[in-house]
């Protein structure tokens, strides 16, 4: 069974809402890149850091409302609103709407932020605002609060798995009957450990990232969250279908495919994986250049996927290290 | 019982045992022994007991020939539980290359970077080595679980926090059904770890002594560690291969938002009725069909109280409910694969555990869980959890 996509919201370093998305592919626009200094065991590294704005966040809620909320769940609380906007704010009951959300890192800094209030002052003095607002399930759990929803709710994490396993979750609970519609995102967020590690990781030598360069690490950590406003197949798609959705370790873009878009961003644990989806000589391409590496990379690219011109359906795919390959397979 | 979803083995490890066998026997004698944790170093001002695996895992794996040392102890849980699940459904790891086999796993700590020197290290100007950010990520319960059996099919770990367990087994069902795989693993895992323990506390939810269940007097619950897994495939695809009898089926599955508050349930239970509902309307029984229930009974003033009155509503006639954490402690993302498991072994031996630490009933609970080891002559049985977040899910359950 296919999907609908009756619309899309997305927050990046290419700014917020369909349309940013839209001028960054376009190359209309350009990502907010900050260049970060990081002191590594090999000496300082140039970090190129690929940052989400959150003001946009304010169009849709109080400030005061939303004080307390972890960055990563704003970005995800951005993302499905916007969601909902592009598609028109489509009535539905609150048990009636689903939700599920994939993270690869999950809210890693208020993670932090808990640890540093155990270092700053002890074990007894830890936060229990911050330890809420630690498990990976607090960006679902905020949505489903901001926004009422009552229908099944759902937290998947899973590195490359991820982003298919979202969009297979949905599929089901549409197919089943379960719910008339699904609000399905992706996202992460930026957090200093995950800096430095990239930095350490990166290859000094390659000053901007560069997706499919599989030779070397050009590692630029990004921040955002993509999320769908998903229907049954008989509803009138704003933003495209999800024709079919694979994982696997022998996946390979479906026959039909015109186009190829891989999640690849610049770390060299996937090439194998890459380039066994690359057998069939597809036009590739790979956009992490324009929201940065993370693990929520597959759902920008089947955004972008959703919005290109031509008509023809487009393969996205994800290849993790050691673990099976995703492809996900949109018509425009 | 063609397109059923049978659990053809189960494995489980926790403070009762570190096999199925040994953990119901344990149980049924009513033996538990929280204390303070011998491995995790707490400073805070009142006690902590947490039901803890003594063990530290390796030399149980290298029985089965695998170096854990490189391992979380989440992962090495994991490991460890599927093991015994697969043995149950006759099995060997690499029996399972031929097939599609799914991996679907919950986990809290399994998932998160909570690598506290590391940590303090990079935050004190040091320059350590990353692999600490990169060996948190390798361990990603269901991704280990896929990579060391090396199978190919659909692979999950579901981070819903205290319902993951319970999600991910509804979750492997639906992927059988589905036909997106021939057998999946599916279940929960969670090791203690130092920011479970003092985030827990910090909610000030957690008991200084035994939990107690129900227990008019509860005042919290005590941290667990454990691991569960089920060898999960349709019925007709066990007839395929030969194998042994199965040990219970899984029929029914729901799960539901509150929509409420990040860590309070809905005073009136709305979310968890609707995942009862949806579980039960899935199994195609009415409530009246339930023999059994394992409460998510943690011992938390609201839990037990929000639990207690919709199962006194959804069930007039007295069904015994049993809290299986009197034992394990809250495991958090294992609890309802640990739970699912321990309803499917109480269904097929007709005997329940006592609700160890339970002793005098609270009115606004409305509900009196098991008192003494008890015989129960049960078809069809029911596991809720419920989680931060204002989830809830539940399990139907059906003897073999």
């Amino acid at each position: 069974m296919g999907v609908a996509i009756l619309g899309v919201g997305q927050v990046s370093a290419l700014g917020d809402g369909v349309e940013a998305l839209r001028a960054g592919l376009c190359g209309e626009r350009l990502p907010a890149i900050f260049q970060q200094t990081v002191e590594t065991p090999s000496g300082p590294v140039a970090l190129p850091v690929y940052r989400a704005p959150l003001e946009g966040l304010s169009r849709f809620v109080q400030p005061r409302a939303v004080r307390r909320l972890d960055r990563l769940s704003r970005l995800a609380l951005l993302s499905a609103h916007l969601a909902l906007l592009d598609a028109g704010r489509p009535p539905v009951a609150s048990e009636r709407l689903g939700l599920v959300f994939g993270t690869g890192h999950g809210p890693q800094a208020t993670t932090f932020a808990f640890q540093d209030g155990l270092l700053e002052l002890g074990d007894r003095f830890a936060s229990p605002t911050l330890f809420s607002g630690s498990v990976h399930n607090s960006l679902a759990s905020q949505v489903s609060i901001a926004l009422q929803v009552e229908g099944p709710c759902q937290t998947v994490t899973c590195q490359g798995s991820t982003t298919a396993e979202v969009l297979a979750m949905a599929r089901s609970w549409l197919a089943g009957g379960e719910v008339d519609l699904v609000l399905a995102g992706v996202g992460d967020e930026l957090s200093d450990p995950l800096c430095y590690a990239a930095a350490c990781l990166r290859d000094p030598a390659r000053p901007v990232l560069e997706p499919l360069e599989f030779t070397t690490c050009s590692f630029a950590p990004g921040e955002g969250c993509v999320c769908w406003l998903l229907g049954t197949e008989d509803r009138a798609a704003h933003r495209g279908r999800i024709e079919s959705i694979a994982v696997g370790r022998e996946v390979a873009p479906p026959k039909g495919a015109e186009a190829l878009f891989l999640a690849a961003a610049g770390d060299l644990g996937s090439a194998d994986g890459y380039h066994r989806l690359m057998r069939q000589n597809l036009p590739t391409s790979a956009h992490a250049a324009l929201y940065g590496s993370m693990p929520a990379g597959l759902a920008f690219e089947i955004a972008l996927a959703a919005l290109s011109a031509g008509g023809g359906p487009i393969a996205c795919a994800e290849s993790s290290p050691g673990g099976p390959s995703s492809c996900v397979v949109v018509s425009p | 019982m063609t397109g059923l979803i049978v659990a053809s083995g189960l494995g489980c490890l926790a403070a009762p045992g570190n096999s199925l066998d040994a953990a119901h026997q344990s149980m049924l004698a009513g033996l538990r022994s929280p204390g303070a944790s011998r491995r995790l170093n707490l400073d805070l001002e009142r006690e902590l007991p947490v039901f803890e695996i003594e063990s530290d895992l390796l030399d149980e794996l290298d029985r089965h020939a695998f170096d854990g040392r490189g391992w979380f102890r989440t992962t090495r849980l994991t490991v460890l539980a599927a093991l015994e699940a697969l043995n149950q459904a006759g099995l060997e790891p690499a029996a399972l290359q031929p097939l599609r086999v799914g991996v679907c796993l919950g986990t809290t700590v399994g998932c998160t970077l909570n690598d506290e020197p590391f940590y303090a290290a990079l935050r004190g100007g040091q320059r350590p080595e990353p692999a600490p950010a990169l060996r948190y990520q390798a361990n990603n319960p269901a991704l280990h679980l896929s990579r060391l059996f090396q199978l190919d099919g659909p692979v999950a770990t579901i981070a819903n926090a205290c319902s993951s367990g319970t999600d991910a087994i509804g979750r492997a069902a639906a992927w059988l059904r589905e036909g997106r795989c021939d057998l999946a693993l599916a279940g929960g895992s969670d090791e203690l770890s130092r920011v479970t323990c003092l985030g827990f506390s910090s909610l000030m939810i957690t008991s200084g002594a035994a939990c107690r269940p129900f227990d008019r007097r509860r005042d919290g619950l005590n941290l667990g560690e454990g691991a569960g897994v089920l060898v999960l495939e349709t019925e007709a695809g066990r007839e395929r291969r030969r194998a042994p009898a199965p040990q219970g089926l899984v029929l029914g599955y729901g799960c539901s938002a509150d929509g409420y508050h990040t860590t309070a349930p809905h005073p009136e239970g709305k979310g968890l009725r609707r995942a009862i509902r949806k579980a039960l309307d899935e199994a195609r029984i009415d409530a009246s069909a339930i023999g059994l229930v394992n409460a998510h009974g943690t011992s938390t003033r609201d839990n037990d109280q929000v639990e207690g009155r919709v199962l006194a509503d959804l069930f007039e006639d007295a069904v015994p409910v049993v809290s299986t954490k009197a034992y394990t402690g809250h495991t958090l993302g294992a609890a309802g694969a640990l739970e699912a498991i321990f309803t499917l072994r109480q269904l097929r031996d007709g005997e329940v555990p006592a609700t160890a630490g339970f002793a005098e009933p609270d009115p606004e609970c409305r509900i009196l869980p098991t008192v003494s080891r008890t015989t129960v002559r049960a078809e069809w049985a029911l596991s809720n959890s419920l989680a931060f977040g204002g989830n809830n899910s539940a399990l139907v359950l059906r003897r073999a």
